[in-house]
């Protein structure tokens, strides 16, 4: 079998849903962020597979600088997740309900 | 591209510069000084964006680009760093003394607001989506930490990681977009984008539909609105005060730029859809605003309801029109004075790491502290629209930009809207000056005070006579109308 | 010089606001609030007399100028500046604004004197002083500027005073709550008005008064634009005269804002801020008269409104309430002036209303001073012995406004009335008659209530009764001698002739300059002649008069009979002897007008308040439904948000396709 761009992007494509999926399904604070990550990657496997469709590198080097940023949200993100640990002693995102209305 | 053009480039992007130099240096003395003199961090800040600031005003006359075109930096940009900038500069005057009465951290705070500043500077002049995502992650990120800074407060801890969360699921659909637009047209800068524009093709109208998700959610617009509330009660007010106006006006300028220059292609499609948008912005934060008890949460909900009046500009804007543009981008500016004195005067009658927060917290204000009280009087008047106040006047404008462009009913609606929003406003002002006090107010901020004088000032001088910051608001969209050779 | 007019009483306002009712200054005096309440009652009324004899100086000018072109402006500068809409800030002094400019000022002088004796003991002297200048300053604006948003600034700016001004006792719950009612139904008008105005920056690209008008009088430019689009804006700014001028069906927040000291309601809600509606008309005059659609609905509405307010006026206790219908009903009266062409009319009305209404509202702030706070009727009474001065000026006023020859009501009444009658709204004529009627009733039944019979007052409240200082009852003369003598600049032509004046009608030559349509003259065609008209207005007149006399003071059981007998039966039970003709007035009269006023004050409660309670109902649940769509749960958000951007999506795509 050929896999060709189209496969790519499919898969891309489903990834994406997975992770949008597992932030509204999830309760566990870490695995949120670890959805949130999924859907980031899922539009890095787009650019590589456009890059490599397409032959130029743009799409690569976004790649590239797209990851450096997440590892930036997601040590923010963690270091979040340990104040909420330190202040509720739960990783349940539900509890998070103090604002609202 | 030479080492000798990005050696250009790099001196081309002064302020930018000028800014994370000083957040790096602000970040490395930090550590370094103990005590008392951690306050001198704040005048270090202070410096930089002053130089910035003065940096930014050559942009107006010389118009140039950097980086092979990446970014523009022309007189549209410009104006909107001088949004950022000046807030930035409020806000961090507004923080000195929220800072010592919440008992909060100092350096990592000014450093933040800097490097977020710098995030909106490179957004509002990238033309090409990887400084575009670059700048928007340098802004976002840093608001999520300060909006969790508060390590103290529950509720803040849960602003942080509610606006990382849902921010971080709004950057991912905006990567997304731009990846597909990127594979529809094989390029990320934004007037090649535009001359490959094929509306037949799926990918482009997804990417678009996806890019403009992205901008709706920072812009704080309905049907991505619901963090706005939680975030801006839960982070330390000078924060949501920084925030409001400075992330909203650099979403709200990357808005500009990409729908205008990117996907002109298919304007009459994501006009139509702005329109929705706007109208239902307006009504809903307007309505939810009514029938709040913390003015901070009101407070949060009013500037939903004001992304929607600025979005009527932007609708107003359809066919490069610039009285539209440059309504959009004066009412920006209006909002950064008006709204920040507002959340300043809650900035300054915090005390002893709690927080102004509630109608009962500013109940007889009139008559312990009566200038505070016209202060927040002459706020309140401006988001209400009523003249002679800086917000009559930009709201004018972007209703009056409606009307010429021929959308009467949006600049009915929102008439409609801005005569209801005036009771929930009024009811601030019914606390702060017919009822008895019960709270004990805190002493006299001179720092803050210096802030809050200039606000009130631009907010009524403005209003009465606009110098020429209204011209300004018309050159700078001239100049954007001019990067792209739109009509 | 002209922008001193406007801006001595900002001045003041600075002055007072900031050093006086900040508080800066008692640190100063060590708390002397005698000599601060002196200070500040010598700049807050200063400066109003500056402005005051400004207007004055420039009226004089104005005079001094050929008719034709009698305007003087004075450009401050540039507003905005940008190519396609430029505004600019400039005051436009020609005689409509010069006879409000010295109207204004005048009264506002007055009763800014007043103002001293009658806030005297008041603790926010100092901040009252501050919203009464703040006041003038704006109303100034509203009448002096050149362009319709400045105009907007002046509507916006008196909406803020008198909110501030009503909700100034603000103690007590009640009264601020008449303050938000009053600026929240204001908004209402405001959302029309703001609308008209951009229609008509749309419709002739420029919204200052003299490139409109010219543009609205050249036959080439209007033959493009649509009749109805003239129509729609006239009527778009009526709404806003609706809001501020208090007229059906918007007028329910000006009997709540008597919850404001007298002296306010005195100038805005009866001499100055309400009339802005009037004045507007009267600017916007070409709009009026090229659509007949327009004059018919603004006269409707006017006609309408005088009558159901005198009617509630008929039976109301409080002193100040019957004086707040009586402004509603002398509005409308303005307004069927001006709705039917006749500009100059309705501009004289609003002056010589000006005159007597601030000072019944004066002379009942007299009233109530010396009874210490007390405005029901009931418990009045007999008081000419105790205040002589206030008795005899208020007579005055009631005679004026009842319509009296040869008193100042008299002239300007009958002008609109004669005027109504020569254009054919006769329905609006006959109504205007009726009104007078009930207008001479009440209102001498207010007077022979409070000043004639015996004292209803109870025995310690007798003992304390005095005449006002003189800081209040000089400018009650002053005001007494303007509502006799105020008509005599608009004597019409027909009635000077008698006495062998042939240039009697001073005031309308001085304001047709103004007045850019030519003013429609000509009676030939109708029944009645000039005498004849004035003769119905006379008899109206004194019919209510003598109907008051006879109820009160002849036959003071009527009142009660009525009120005790509300049952069919009374027509049989009364018909025998003497009672007869009582009786009869009582089921022909009163007993229709008791009912009239009934439903005309539960139209006001239940239809008036639901709609506004039902609209509040409606905000309050739909606002209900998003706050707990808030869940705070950030799932659900993230939720939300997929759908939003999956809505987004799919809208593109599919408009695309």
């Amino acid at each position: 079998m050929i896999v060709t761009i189209e496969h790519y992007l499919v898969l891309s494509a489903i990834l994406f849903i997975i992770g949008a999926y597992g932030v509204i399904i999830r309760k566990n604070l870490v695995i949120v962020l670890m959805s949130l990550e999924l859907m980031l990657n899922s539009a890095n496997l787009a650019f590589v597979a456009f890059s490599k469709a397409l032959g130029n590198m743009t799409g690569q080097v976004f790649m590239i600088m797209t990851l450096t940023v997440a590892a930036a949200e997601v040590a923010v993100g963690l270091a979040l997740v340990v104040a909420i640990y330190t202040h509720r002693g739960t990783l349940d995102i539900d509890v998070l309900k103090m604002l609202k209305g | 591209m030479d080492l000798s053009e990005l050696f250009k480039s790099t001196l081309l992007i002064g302020p930018e510069i000028a800014l994370i130099i000083t957040g790096i240096i602000v970040m490395v003395v930090d550590p370094l000084i103990k005590g008392e003199r951690k306050r001198n961090l704040f005048w270090i800040a202070l410096v930089g964006l002053a130089v910035g600031f003065i940096l930014n005003l050559e942009r107006f006359h010389n118009g140039t680009s950097a980086f092979s075109g990446a970014l523009s930096l022309d007189g549209f940009a410009a104006y909107f760093n001088l949004i950022f900038i000046i807030g930035a500069f409020l806000a961090t005057i507004l923080s000195k003394d929220y800072i010592e009465s919440m008992n909060l951290r100092i350096g990592e705070y000014y450093a933040l607001i800097i490097f977020s500043t710098s995030g909106m500077m490179i957004l509002s002049s990238a033309r090409e989506f990887m400084s575009l995502f670059l700048g928007f992650e340098i802004m976002s990120v840093s608001v999520y930490v300060l909006s969790g800074f508060n390590r103290r407060s529950v509720r803040s801890a849960e602003a942080g990681i509610k606006y990382l969360v849902l921010g971080g699921f709004s950057s991912a659909i905006l990567l997304y977009g731009i990846a597909l637009i990127y594979g529809a047209s094989g390029t990320i800068f934004l007037d090649e984008i535009a001359a490959n524009f094929n509306a037949s093709n799926p990918l482009y109208l997804a990417g678009t539909a996806l890019i403009l998700t992205g901008f709706i959610f920072k812009i704080g617009a309905f049907p991505l609105h619901q963090w706005v509330p939680d975030i801006y009660e839960g982070a330390p007010v000078t924060v949501t005060g920084f925030m409001s106006v400075g992330v909203k006006a650099a979403a709200f300028a990357i808005l500009l730029r990409v729908l205008f220059e990117g996907f002109s292609g298919i304007e009459a499609n994501w006009m139509q859809a702005l329109w929705i948008v706007s109208a239902f912005t307006m009504t809903i934060g307007n309505l939810a605003a009514i029938v709040q008890t913390s003015i901070k949460r009101m407070l949060a909900y009013s500037s939903i309801a004001h992304a929607g009046y600025a979005l009527v500009g932007v609708v107003a804007s359809y066919g490069g029109k610039e009285l539209g543009l440059s309504s959009v981008m004066y009412y920006l500016f209006a909002y950064m004075v008006m709204n920040l004195g507002a959340f300043g005067v809650l900035a300054y009658l915090s005390k002893d790491g709690k927080e102004c927060e509630t109608f009962d917290d500013i109940s007889g204000i009139w008559r312990r502290k009566p200038l505070t009280a016209i202060a927040l009087g002459i706020f309140m008047f401006s988001l209400a629209g009523i003249p002679p106040t800086i917000g009559f006047f930009a709201k004018y404008r972007v209703f009056l930009s409606a009307v010429k462009a021929e959308f009467f009913w949006l600049a009915i609606i929102g008439i409609l809207n801005s005569v209801i929003s005036a009771y929930y406003y009024l009811r601030v002002l019914v606390y702060a000056y017919m009822r008895e006090e019960s709270v004990v107010f805190p002493r006299f901020k001179p720092t803050s005070v210096v802030a809050l004088t200039i606000l009130t000032i631009g907010t009524l001088l403005l209003g009465i006579l606009p110098l020429n910051s209204w011209d300004l608001a018309i050159k700078a969209a001239g100049s954007f109308l001019l990067t792209f050779g739109a009509k | 010089m002209l922008a001193w007019i406007i801006f001595a009483p900002l001045i003041g306002a600075l002055i007072n606001g900031l050093v006086f009712a900040s508080g800066f200054w008692k640190k100063v005096l060590h708390g002397d609030e005698h000599s601060e309440k002196r200070i500040v009652s010598v700049v807050g009324c200063g400066v109003i007399l500056i402005s005051a004899a400004i207007s004055s100086i420039m009226f004089l000018k104005l005079r001094a100028l050929d008719p034709a072109e009698r305007q003087i402006i004075q450009e401050l500068f540039v507003w905005i500046p940008s190519g396609e809409f430029q505004v600019s800030y400039g005051f436009l002094f020609d005689s409509l604004s010069c006879v409000m400019a010295l109207v204004v000022t005048w009264v506002s002088f007055l009763i800014h004197i007043y103002s001293i004796g009658y806030m005297h003991e008041d603790h926010s002297y100092s901040r009252y002083f501050t919203y009464l200048n703040i006041f003038v300053f704006f109303m100034l604006i509203l009448v002096l500027g050149n362009s319709f948003p400045l105009m907007f600034v002046g509507w916006e700016g008196v909406g803020l005073a008198s909110y501030l001004l009503i909700g100034f006792w603000y103690d007590d719950p009640e009264k601020a709550y008449a303050g938000r009612k009053a600026f929240i139904v204001n908004r209402i008008g405001d959302f029309g008005f703001i609308l008209g105005i951009f229609l008509i920056f749309f419709v002739f690209g420029s919204a200052s008064y003299g490139e409109v008008f010219k543009k609205a009088l050249d036959p080439g430019f209007m033959s493009n634009i649509p009749g109805a689009v003239i129509t729609v804006i006239a009527l778009l700014l009526f709404v806003g005269a609706v809001g501020k001028s208090a007229q059906f069906p918007l007028y329910v927040w000006l009997p709540d804002a008597m919850a404001g000291p007298t002296p306010v309601s005195a100038l805005i809600h009866a001499a100055t801020m309400v009339t802005a509606g009037v004045y507007m008309v009267a600017r916007c005059n070409i709009f009026y008269s090229v659509s007949p659609t327009a004059q018919m609905i603004v006269v409707g509405i006017a006609a309408f409104t005088a009558f159901l307010a005198a009617t509630i006026a008929l039976t109301q206790n409080d002193i100040k309430k019957v004086l707040a219908y009586s402004t509603v009903s002398q509005l409308g009266y303005m307004f069927m002036g001006v709705g039917c062409g006749a500009y100059i009319a309705g501009m004289f009305h609003l002056v010589t209303h000006a005159f007597f209404k601030a000072l019944l509202f004066l002379g009942s702030g007299s009233v109530i001073h010396a009874l210490g706070g007390e405005q029901d009727i009931r418990k009045m009474g007999g008081l000419r012995k105790f205040l002589p001065v206030t008795s005899l000026t208020f007579l005055v006023g009631t005679l004026a406004i009842s319509g009296i020859p040869l008193l100042s009501g008299f002239f300007s009444k009958d002008e609109i009335l004669g005027s109504l009658y020569e254009r054919g709204f006769i329905i609006a004529w006959i109504a205007g008659l009726i009104t007078a009627v009930l207008t001479a009733f009440y209102m001498m039944r207010l007077y022979l209530l409070t000043f004639e019979g015996e004292a209803r007052a109870s025995g310690e409240v007798k003992q304390l009764i005095h005449e006002s200082p003189s800081s209040m009852t000089l400018p009650l003369i002053i005001l007494a001698v303007l509502s006799v003598i105020g008509g005599y600049m608009g004597v019409p032509e027909f009635m000077g002739k008698v006495v062998g004046i042939h240039d009697s009608n001073i005031f309308e030559k001085f304001l047709a300059a103004s007045i850019l349509v030519e003013e429609i003259k000509h009676l030939e065609h109708h029944a009645l002649g000039h005498w004849t008209l004035v003769v119905f207005s006379i008899i109206a007149a004194f019919l209510g008069i003598g109907l008051a006399f006879y109820t009160y003071i002849i036959k003071p059981s009527i009142p009660e009979s009525v009120a005790k007998n509300p049952g069919i039966s009374s027509l049989y039970q009364g018909s025998y002897g003497k009672w007869f003709v009582d009786e009869i007035y009582n089921v022909l009269f009163v007993r229709t007008f008791v009912r009239l006023a009934n439903i005309a004050a539960l139209f006001d409660m239940k239809i008036i308040d639901g709609a506004v309670n039902g609209i509040a109902k409606v905000i309050g649940e739909a606002a209900a439904i998003l706050r707990n769509a808030q869940t705070g749960i950030l799932r659900f958000y993230a939720a939300l948000m997929a759908i939003g951007a999956t809505a987004i999506l799919i809208y593109i795509v599919l408009s695309v396709k």
